[in-house]
């Protein structure tokens, strides 16, 4: 039965309140449209996050920090050659996964978009870096990116970053060493956290908690909750935490009246506005529209292409990892300040993906990681730990996935979830290009520790994910091969519009969180136009 | 149906030997099973004596130049043991064990809080073993070799204290580090240099 609850018609329902979903109910908000946001999650106290930081690095409650909260909720099911852990990789929260995200944030590189033109393989995305640039500086700007332009790998920008790097760690500065003998260029790392003050949030600290323990305690790396608050503040925007929508309803016009919701003790209620934006996640996007089937959209809401759920790709990653003669001094920085995108446009880009190397020492043991394995004590024991610490360095090859149709998200026919609808169901493996191109990251990380002058390589990490899925509602020109136009707005259905990871046409080996927030700002201002029209 | 004399003799083979497997398991799968908390026992605080016990338990287990005050002990395991189910339990039983060892080895009388840190030490030898992260073919064997107290102090005892050491000041300055992962220092680029090197050298 649904509540009365709130019967007002907005402007803009955004189901998601993550990163897009923040940024566009800011950048609607601001301009005077009235918005909701349904958030799945629950809403995170930040006066709290101090406290929820100690708790995490004293070990008083399980990571990783900003878990489901409704497990139940979350299920899911997982099929082909490789498993992909969802869970593991994504926040359900307001904040969505940037609460718990590295904050690396790169701009895509020109031949990012154009894949078939360049190599033969793949597609083209519908517009180009060219298009995107002046959104890229935007971005940069909303989220306060810390950044130089020293890489020469790098496309071509019209602004600087809007805040200066952070210098190379001691462990960073030897890769760049060990680099330079292999002619391979290391330069600084963009990231969203203030290395100066910057929007009302102090600069970085150095709790060195960000990436290991997955949250910053006083704010100085971005959330999309910043951009909520902003939101808020318009006085034009609402967010409404434990709402978890189960179904967009629609009319005979084909355009979409009403988001279902449930909280989690499953209370119903209807959200109705104009416009609908599901910035959802790129999984929980697939999977909404495909529950949104009607006797007018037989196969799910917008999927009268039958992409809905397809050419799920991810940045696949594999790590060496050896052990350095010296100290490098791990855990003082919560991030890596070194990188190199030298590879990411190779010669021969048909047959061998593009590929993002970073280097790491956060994967180094701790004292207490180093004491949980042993069996000696007292003094003994403070011998051990000290002679296995801050040895450890890796370097991490992230690839890029070519889109691949038998990649999908699809509806489990049997799992249900909390709300008793069907669980997502990830059909994912690798094809040979991404196979040969993961074995040559394996290659190239042990050439590099080797010039780095590690004493041994200690062991390979066979793939990892490093939480970016992309991909399930392309975008495209042609509605028959793609689910949004190059406006993020769906083909089928006029008052939809799709942001997030969901609709890029292919993965690039960059971090996707840049092009997504530039699309959805991008996307916002195409909203707001064809309302003054 | 008619089976061969050979299959015969090699079916009650393996029946026997499989027979004789479950029956040397048996007090090691017996004692796997025993080792579950008991989480119908009470919730509380252990008695006097017995946090002196396990305090000494936790001074053995630093290093002897970065031994913490007492409280630091006391107050983490007042904490685990009202707030988790069956943790009680294992922390008594863990404190008569150290003293049963103890005065098996040094007299009835004593106790182990009593003990000079190296009794102390050899106490502890007589209850577990030692190894390296390394040897994790021994860390196997000790879980078939110990009694299930011994265990049970190894896993529900032993284990928490180190990581809570470890997780703590004193855990990170065995390592040199004043500020660590929670504990930012007074210059956020400290990073940038090796500790005990302000120039920035290599």
């Amino acid at each position: 039965m649904k509540s009365a609850g709130r019967r007002e018609i907005s402007d803009v329902c955004i189901v998601g309140a993550g990163l897009t979903g923040g940024l566009m109910a800011y950048e609607l908000a601001r301009r005077g449209m009235k918005v909701v946001v349904l958030e799945a999650g629950p809403r995170y106290s930040l006066q709290k996050r101090f406290a929820y930081m100690e708790d995490i690095v004293r070990g008083r409650i399980p990571g990783p920090a900003f878990g489901s909260n409704l497990p139940a909720r979350d299920v899911y099911s997982t099929a082909g050659e490789v498993e992909y852990p969802v869970n593991a990789l994504r926040a359900k929260a307001v904040g969505g996964s940037t609460l718990h995200w590295g904050g690396q944030i790169w701009r895509f590189l020109e031949s990012d978009f154009r894949l078939k033109s360049l190599y033969g393989i793949a597609d083209d995305w519908p517009i180009g870096y060219d298009e995107l640039e002046p959104y890229y500086t935007k971005a940069e700007r909303a989220l306060g990116v810390a950044g130089a332009a020293d890489s020469p790998f790098a496309s071509w920008r019209s602004a600087d970053y809007p805040l200066p790097p952070f210098p190379f760690s001691v462990a960073d500065r030897l890769f760049q060493e060990g680099c330079r003998k292999l002619g391979i260029v290391v330069h600084t790392v963009p990231g969203a956290r203030n290395s100066v003050p910057y929007q009302n949030r102090p600069a970085c600290a150095a709790f060195a908690t960000c990436t290991n323990h997955r949250v910053c305690p006083i704010a100085a790396q971005y959330t999309a909750e910043t951009h909520i608050d902003l939101a808020e503040a318009t006085g034009n925007a609402r967010v409404v935490a434990d709402a978890n929508v189960v179904r967009l309803l629609t009319d005979s016009q084909k355009r979409i009246t009403g988001a279902v919701y449930m909280d989690h003790g499953k209370k119903e209620a209807e959200q109705k506005a104009r416009m609908f934006v599901l910035a959802a996640h790129t999984v929980e996007t697939a999977r909404l529209l495909l529950l949104s089937e009607s006797s007018q959209f037989p196969h799910g809401l917008a999927n009268g292409s039958g992409m809905v759920g397809k050419n799920f790709m991810e940045r696949p990653s594999v790590g060496v990892v050896g052990v350095h003669k010296q100290n490098v001094f791990p855990h003082r920085i919560g991030f890596p300040t070194a990188a190199t995108l030298q590879f990411c446009n190779p010669r021969n880009r048909h047959e061998l993906a593009g590929m993002k190397l970073a280097f790491h020492t956060l994967n180094s043991p701790t004292p207490y990681g180093i004491s949980a394995a042993s069996g000696n004590w007292g003094k003994a024991l403070a011998d051990e730990v000290r002679q296995s610490f801050g040895h450890r360095i890796s370097v991490e090859a992230a690839i890029e996935q070519l889109p691949d149709p038998g990649n999908t998200v699809t509806l489990d026919p049997v799992l249900r979830d909390h709300f008793g609808d069907p669980a997502p169901r990830i059909t994912y493996s690798f094809g040979a290009y991404e196979k040969a191109s993961l074995d040559v990251g394996i290659e190239l990380g042990r050439k590099i520790l080797t010039a780095v002058g590690v004493e041994k390589i200690e062991h390979e990490v066979e793939h990892g994910f490093p939480g970016h899925p992309m991909g399930t509602c392309r975008m495209g020109d042609d509605p028959n091969t793609s689910v949004v136009d190059r406006n993020l707005q769906a083909h089928e259905v006029p008052n939809l519009s799709i942001v997030g990871g969901s609709v890029f046409v292919t993965g690039g080996s960059l971090q996707p969180s840049l092009t997504m927030a530039a699309l959805a700002i991008r996307a916002a201002e195409y909203i707001v136009g064809r309302r003054l029209t | 149906m008619m089976i061969s004399r050979r299959s015969f003799l090699l079916t009650a083979a393996a029946v026997s030997a499989a027979a004789a497997g479950a029956y040397v398991a048996r007090p090691h799968l017996v004692k796997l099973i025993r080792l579950e908390l008991d989480v119908a026992y009470p919730r509380g605080v252990l008695a006097d004596t017995e946090m002196r016990s396990i305090i000494a338990l936790g001074e053995t287990l630093a290093p002897p130049e970065f031994v913490p005050p007492d409280n630091f002990f006391q107050e983490h395991v007042d904490a685990v043991t009202q707030s988790q189910p069956g943790l009680l339990r294992e922390y008594r039983r863990a404190a008569a064990l150290l003293n049963t060892k103890a005065a098996k080895a040094y007299g009835k009388d004593a106790l182990f809080q009593d003990l000079a840190p190296a009794e102390r030490d050899k106490v502890l030898e007589t209850a577990l073993w030692r190894y390296d992260a390394s040897d994790r073919i021994l860390r196997k064997l000790e879980k078939l070799a110990v009694s299930r107290d011994a265990l049970a102090l190894r896993i529900y005892v032993i284990g928490p204290l180190i990581e809570h050491y470890y997780r703590s000041p004193y855990g990170w300055a065995v390592v040199g580090y004043e500020s660590y992962p929670g504990r930012p220092p007074l210059d956020p680029r400290a990073y940038t240099k090796p500790l005990g090197n302000t120039d920035g050298a290599l």
